[in-house]
């Protein structure tokens, strides 16, 4: 990404201009921790992302549902391969927020009804999003379209809203295996366009109306992610 | 079956899409730079193409003898504005390396339609020594998606060769006419003989893009120079693209020279991380419904300290400084201090999700008053159901509900617990002094460690000093005789620079107060700067939720020793004796559209009189790019070379580049020349920036991060 390495560029000529060596205050940038993060973003440019062994992924599902008993939920994220198995940290009417599970580093993703409506921590977060016309559509199992929201941060820290037009087509009928879960469910392919691209998503909805799997498009940072109900 | 339902879903959304897309038209972007630094394909002549908004790029240009170096700024969509350092050797009886400063600026008056071409007017060197002036009206017209047609009009140097005609007279350019520089020609713009020019540019692929070009400059005053022959008018170059943010460009020119360009560009609307990669934010607690009738945490008597204990917790885990605490049965007043987020309003969100999970339930009033140095800035009040209902709704829903007032119109605010002063702060690391433009060397820097210390004692009564020890550098070789004709207020810069001792920066104490609503004042006394010492008083008004403020400062001064110990020197200097006060009334407002004025008027430290003005644009993630210049009754005769002050400033938010929240700016002054007229004391923490960052407009730019 042209970010990434315009960063590389700026850093050390800023850093030397600016940054403390070593201070007790919280608003001095340390100069090791920007060459940290030379260093990490070098890294990060170099290094591919590998997939995450799936059977170590199932064994940790299983310690989860074992040791905790609240809402439990399996994340992927395709571009970074990264697997993560949430818990719900707190509700808010319709929306539970999620935090990793098994760390204490706080990333949370909030969702409505199994739809991921939010990211914080994750980079190139997605702030908010509404989706009372998609999941109107879920639960109606038919053909039809509407429009979802979704914002995002963008440079300059200003919200952007992308405006996507989604079709919904109701496809087969699957069997949902995950965690606790053994189900049938109903995959709902929804395509949409917005002013700049298009995404495809996909929903598993099973026969009472809950959405137990989501496969959504975040944003052009983070991409797609997968979440699954694990209980 | 299925595939036949998908594909008419894909097409009924086509249909639905066709409707309210906007067709951009393509305003003929570039981020290619020509021989002048210009945005624009071209070589030396320029096109009607613009960089993207805000676009900052460095372009090196190098062929035999020449050098130009330019700074260029997508100022607006339609505006560009270039800074630019030329070096030609052998150019100037009586100079070896003839250096000189210019400035340019291009508009585009009409934009690219379907059948009409984009239209630009433009200025070269129309600030400086004018060895480079020329003005333009230039055409560019895209044939297709790869390849872009440009013709145009020149005067002065880009009237120089094969003129086809003049309009009214144009004063020749001369050495000896060049005086102080720094002069607007007015009367010579668009003057004199003009000739036509044109080109074309083609992108071959992603990487490589062609460009060719008939000149209309005859580089009349380096062919009388004899250093260069300019045997055809046309000129080729070839552009690659090493990197999103590196072009590298090799071209011909006059059938003769070969040479070398290449360009460095940014746009701070393009974050490292866009919304940054700190950790996420507490979820806000809702309330259970009712619970917010139960009083009887009230009546408990340790309840207070066990709340405040958790809300310093929950901040302090944030980066926040909880100052003070006032509870009541519904409602909350907590005083914060910020020295982590850059948006405000990050520190705001935050500071309100801690307090959700920390107050009892009947707490329904949140009132957050931002402290700075010591003094109340601004309360922001937010309904603790506003909080609830909108964690997940779009930001702008909380902006609405948001209220800021001024601390002292609010009322009361909690008194600083115990223990929360006085504090000290420290920092030990390293600091860069450049020294620019000089034409013995146009680049000399000194590199040294620096210790800051702070001492915060309350109220308002901040103790400061730093204090800084060279290690490395040439900026004491600077030789250049000190021939100025004001008081040398800052012309002896180099006399300071050559001390290998210890040397203390600055030791102030200072005290910030609340004068009355909406009013701010100040107070620094000690050794303010490195050259000065004396005492500054400011006094600013600023309503919280306005974007005009009115300040006024009045100084007295005394000139330290060089060495930049304790001890002062003679006001009297060989240009006149130094005055013991200066002061202005300044004016800032917030103009808009990303867009910042600020001026000045008053006395300078020369003891000459006059007015500055200062335009910044200013992103809303707090990169800033300005320019500011300085006219006073000092004649150009006294002012010397360059004739007044000006410069061009830039601000970067360290957190741009490392994607995690930090108030650390880098921020660069780039003056073509110091002279003494127009200069002001540099005194820390001028009450203007100190305080706005927390009123609403300031805010609101940012909001975006509130819920970050």
């Amino acid at each position: 990404m042209s970010g990434n390495r315009v960063r590389l560029l700026a850093v050390g000529l800023i850093a030397a201009l600016v940054a403390t060596g070593c201070t007790n205050t919280r608003q001095d940038v340390n100069v090791l921790s920007v060459a940290q993060t030379l260093i990490d973003a070098r890294k990060s440019e170099r290094q591919e992302a590998t997939e995450i062994d799936e059977r170590i992924v199932q064994a940790q599902v299983k310690k989860a549902l074992q040791s905790e008993r609240g809402p439990l939920a399996l994340i992927r994220f395709e571009k970074t391969k990264s697997v993560a198995i949430l818990r719900q940290i707190e509700t808010n009417g319709a929306y539970r927020t999620w935090s990793t599970w098994g760390t204490i580093e706080r990333r949370s993703i909030s969702t409505r009804d199994g739809v991921i409506t939010a990211t914080r921590g994750l980079g190139s977060d997605l702030m908010s999003s509404d989706i009372s016309g998609l999941l109107h559509m879920l639960t109606r199992l038919e053909d039809g379209i509407a429009q979802q929201t979704l914002r995002h941060l963008d440079g300059e820290n200003i919200i952007a809203e992308t405006v996507a037009d989604c079709a919904f087509t109701p496809d087969r009928r699957e069997t949902f295996t995950s965690g606790d879960l053994r189900l049938h469910a109903t995959r709902i392919d929804v395509f949409c366009k917005t002013e700049e691209g298009s995404f495809s998503n996909v929903y598993l909805v099973n026969g009472s109306g809950r959405i137990v799997m989501s496969r959504q498009w975040l944003g052009d940072g983070i991409g797609y992610a997968t979440i699954k109900a694990l209980r | 079956m299925i595939r036949k339902r998908k594909v008419i879903g894909a097409i009924a959304i086509c249909a639905a899409a066709a409707g309210p897309v906007v067709v951009f038209a393509d305003t003929l972007k570039t981020t290619l730079t020509n021989n002048y630094g210009n945005p624009g394909a071209l070589i030396d002549m320029p096109t009607a193409e613009s960089a993207p908004d805000g676009q900052l790029s460095t372009t090196i240009m190098h062929f035999d003898g020449f050098t130009k170096t330019t700074l260029s700024f997508q100022i607006t969509d339609r505006l560009s504005g270039s800074f630019r350092y030329a070096a030609t050797r052998g150019l100037a009886p009586g100079f070896d390396v003839f250096y000189d400063r210019s400035f340019d600026l291009k508009f585009r008056v009409f934009n690219e339609t379907d059948w009409t071409p984009a239209v630009s007017v433009g200025l070269r060197d129309f600030i400086g020594t004018g060895i480079l002036a020329g003005e333009y009206v230039v055409a560019t017209k895209s044939v297709g998606p790869r390849l872009r047609l440009t013709g145009g009009v020149g005067w002065g140097r880009l009237g120089s060769y094969a003129s086809d005609g003049s309009i009214g007279t144009r004063t020749p350019f001369s050495f000896a006419g060049v005086g102080t520089g720094g002069n607007l020609n007015v009367d010579d713009w668009f003057q004199g003989d003009y000739a036509f020019f044109g080109g074309a540019s083609y992108q071959i692929s992603d990487k490589f893009s062609l460009s060719a070009e008939y000149s209309s400059d005859n580089y009349d005053i380096a062919q009388n120079a004899n250093i260069t022959t300019r045997r055809s008018p046309w000129n080729v170059a070839l552009d690659y693209q090493l990197r999103d943010d590196i072009t590298l460009r090799a071209f011909g020119q006059h059938g003769e020279e070969i040479g070398a360009l290449v360009t460095f560009s940014l746009n701070p609307r393009n974050a490292t991380v866009p919304g940054g990669t700190e950790l996420a934010p507490l979820p806000v607690a809702v309330r259970p419904a009712g619970s917010a009738q139960d009083l009887g945490w009230t009546t408990q008597p340790s309840s207070t300290e066990r709340i405040t204990a958790g809300v310093d917790t929950s901040l302090d885990q944030a980066g926040l400084d909880l100052e003070g605490i006032k509870l009541d049965g519904r409602s909350a007043h907590v005083s914060i201090r910020n020295d982590r987020y850059d948006a405000t309003s990050e520190a705001l969100g935050r500071t309100l999700r801690s307090l959700s999970r920390e107050l009892p339930a009947s707490v329904e009033e949140l009132h957050v008053t931002l402290i700075r140095n010591g003094i109340p800035a601004s309360t922001m009040s937010f309904s603790r159901t506003d909080l609830e209902r909108l964690e997940h709704a779009p930001a702008r829903e909380a902006l609405a509900v948001a209220r800021f007032t001024d601390t002292l119109r609010f009322g009361d605010y909690p008194d600083p617990r115990a223990g929360i002063y006085p504090r000290f702060e420290w920092s030990v690391g390293p600091y860069l002094r450049t020294s620019l433009f000089d034409p013995d060397n146009p680049i000399r820097a000194d590199l040294g460690a620096r210790a800051r210390g702070k001492y915060h004692l309350g109220s308002g009564w901040v103790v400061s000093g730093s204090v800084g020890q060279k290690i490395v550098g040439n900026l004491d070789e600077v030789t250049r005789p000190n021939n100025s004709q004001l008081p040398r207020v800052r012309s002896d810069v180099s006399r300071y620079n050559r001390t290998d001792e210890p040397f203390l920066e600055n030791l102030t104490v200072a005290k910030f107060g609340r004068l009355g609503p909406d009013v701010y004042g100040r107070v620094t006394g000690g050794y303010l700067e490195r050259m000065y010492a004396g005492v500054s008083g400011e006094v600013l008004w600023k309503p919280v939720n306005s974007r005009f403020a009115l300040g006024a400062e009045v100084n007295y001064a005394q000139p330290r020793d060089f060495e930049q110990q304790f001890g002062l020197r003679s006001r009297s200097t060989p240009g006149g004796t130094i005055p013991e006060f200066s002061g202005h009334v300044s004016a800032y407002y917030e103009i808009g559209n990303g867009f910042h004025g600020q001026v000045d008027a008053g006395r300078y430290l020369a003891g000459d009189w006059g007015g500055t003005l200062t335009l910044d644009r200013e992103f809303a993630n707090g990169w800033k790019v300005g320019a500011f210049a300085t006219f006073t009754d000092a004649s150009a005769q006294q002012f010397g070379e360059g004739s007044f002050d000006k410069g061009i400033r830039i601000i970067v938010p360290l957190s741009w580049i490392l994607g995690q929240p930090t108030t650390q700016k880098a921020e660069a002054t780039l003056r073509p020349l110091t002279r003494d007229g127009g200069q002001r004391l540099e005194v820390d923490e001028r009450l203007y920036e100190t305080i706005r960052g927390s009123h609403q407009p300031d805010i609101a730019k940012s909001w975006g991060k509130y819920w970050r």
